[in-house]
């Protein structure tokens, strides 16, 4: 437990001392304890307040004690504080010194023993008291962290959805559709059946947690598909994800991202295009999808691009720093993004 | 001889094939004397064909369609092509005083 030591809990603290103080002094003269109401709460505010003080200067020396250390500072701080505290009380009350000790050593220990004896049951108190509000300022930063997450994921959500049906990317596809109208029906159709296969997966998936590689490959064969037919020779691609990874689990929209950024900034600039390879593959305790592309290579665009960038903040979040996503050179040339996840 | 000649840039066949047809349904007297596939072979077009207007794309492998625009310096007119209705902003940042406005391929009607 940390404490903190602010003007606020100053005063709160030397308020109910003097509180606590007071009504130990009406006790005390109740039981016809000490010399009268008025010389018992001298003594008793002496005696508290002065402990008081001491564990407070205590805990201001020793920031962050640990149960020991506690028991240690209480042990040392209270019975100095109510010796401290009779002697103030005693000069306050003008009863001279020789009275309490050595003349009558019988009242210096009843007033000590008095003063732990209540000391401890106060600060007992304020110990709970410091727990509890620590306990709940704990549990509202908590429910702060967990609200902030959830923001987050549901931000993330929409800007998934809002960069999976890109505007350009939906109006170039229904141009070319309209134009194979005219020309090749039957491709049209064909590519009208991969945008509808591609927008339905990208609108399904983003609201779920998990999918499976094999999902994932068909939605990136799809966009590639679609890709292929708008810029014919100069998009080549394979994908080579074998059979045994389709069931691999994860988290959507990390594949299509880097598939999208290697069409845009690999092949797209390029005039002669280029190739897109995906491969999967698995090493002891992770799985490595490579999104590899012979474009423009690694520039500044592709680095600092949104869409890397939005992959590596899911990463981040989804699997604790445990995952990572990799940029290489590609040989002989363009970018290879390797996205890399643990195994379950 | 005032017949008007065109060239048309768009690196996607598909939407150059698109645009010629539409261009002839509104335009029938218009001749199409060139298609290039990228921005470099725009150019070329431009300084071989002398055309009256280049419909370019924006977004073109090799030159951008206002690179390109810059480079022939108003020796014609330029028609900035996209498919997509939004994103002006790179074109209105900046005064296109030889240009006429940019409009999307889905803005063709029949007169």
């Amino acid at each position: 437990m940390e404490f903190r030591l602010d003007k606020k809990r100053l005063l709160t603290s030397l308020t109910l001392t003097g509180l606590f103080n007071t009504i130990i002094a009406l006790f005390l003269t109740h039981l016809g304890f000490g010399g009268g109401f008025i010389i018992n709460l001298i003594f008793s505010q002496c005696v508290g307040l002065c402990i008081c003080l001491f564990i407070l200067v205590g805990h201001l020396l020793v920031k962050r004690p640990s149960l020991a250390g506690h028991a240690i500072l209480l042990v040392i701080a209270m019975p100095t504080g109510a010796a401290a505290g009779a002697f103030i009380g005693a000069w306050i009350a003008d009863i001279s010194f020789s009275e309490i000790l050595p003349g009558r050593p019988a009242l210096f220990i009843q007033i000590l023993f008095v003063g732990v004896l209540f000391g401890t049951m106060i600060t007992y108190f304020f110990f709970s008291r410091e727990k509890i509000s620590q306990t709940e300022t704990q549990l509202q930063e908590e429910q702060i962290r967990g609200l902030t997450l959830e923001k987050q994921t549901l931000e993330t959500h929409l800007k998934l959805l809002q960069a999976q049906i890109e505007p350009h990317f939906l109006f170039n596809t229904l141009s070319n559709i309209l134009s194979l109208l005219d020309t090749d029906p039957g491709r049209g159709k064909t590519m009208l059946v991969d945008l509808t296969r591609y927008l339905r997966s990208s609108l399904s998936r983003t609201r779920e947690r998990t999918t499976t590689l094999g999902e994932e490959m068909d939605l990136v064969r799809a966009y590639l598909q679609i890709h292929k037919v708008r810029m014919g020779e100069r998009l080549r691609y394979a994908i080579e994800v074998p059979e045994t990874f389709r069931n691999v689990s994860l988290p959507p929209m990390l594949v299509q991202p880097l598939v999208e950024n290697a069409v845009k900034h690999g092949i797209e600039p390029g005039i002669e295009g280029g190739e897109i390879l995906i491969r999967a593959e698995e090493s002891a305790d992770r799985y490595r999808v490579v999104v590899a592309d012979t474009g423009a290579g690694l520039s500044d665009e592709s680095s600092g691009g949104v869409g890397l960038a939005n992959v590596r903040e899911r990463l981040k979040a989804l699997f604790d720093g445990k995952a990572r996503l990799v940029l290489e050179e590609n040989e002989p040339s363009g970018l290879k993004a390797i996205l890399e996840i643990p195994h379950e | 001889m005032n017949e008007i000649r065109a060239i048309i840039a768009d690196d996607e066949a598909l939407l150059r094939h698109f645009l010629r047809a539409r261009l002839s349904e509104v335009w029938p007297e218009l001749i199409i004397s060139g298609e290039a596939q990228n921005g470099k072979e725009a150019l070329a077009l431009i300084e071989r064909h002398h055309p009256h207007i280049a419909f370019l794309d924006i977004r073109m492998p090799g030159l951008t369609g206002m690179e390109v625009a810059d480079k022939i310096a108003g020796a014609c007119r330029v028609v900035f092509v996209t498919v997509t209705p939004t994103r002006w902003r790179p074109l209105t940042r900046r005064r296109w005083t030889t240009f006429s406005n940019p409009f999307p391929m889905s803005g063709f009607k029949r007169r």
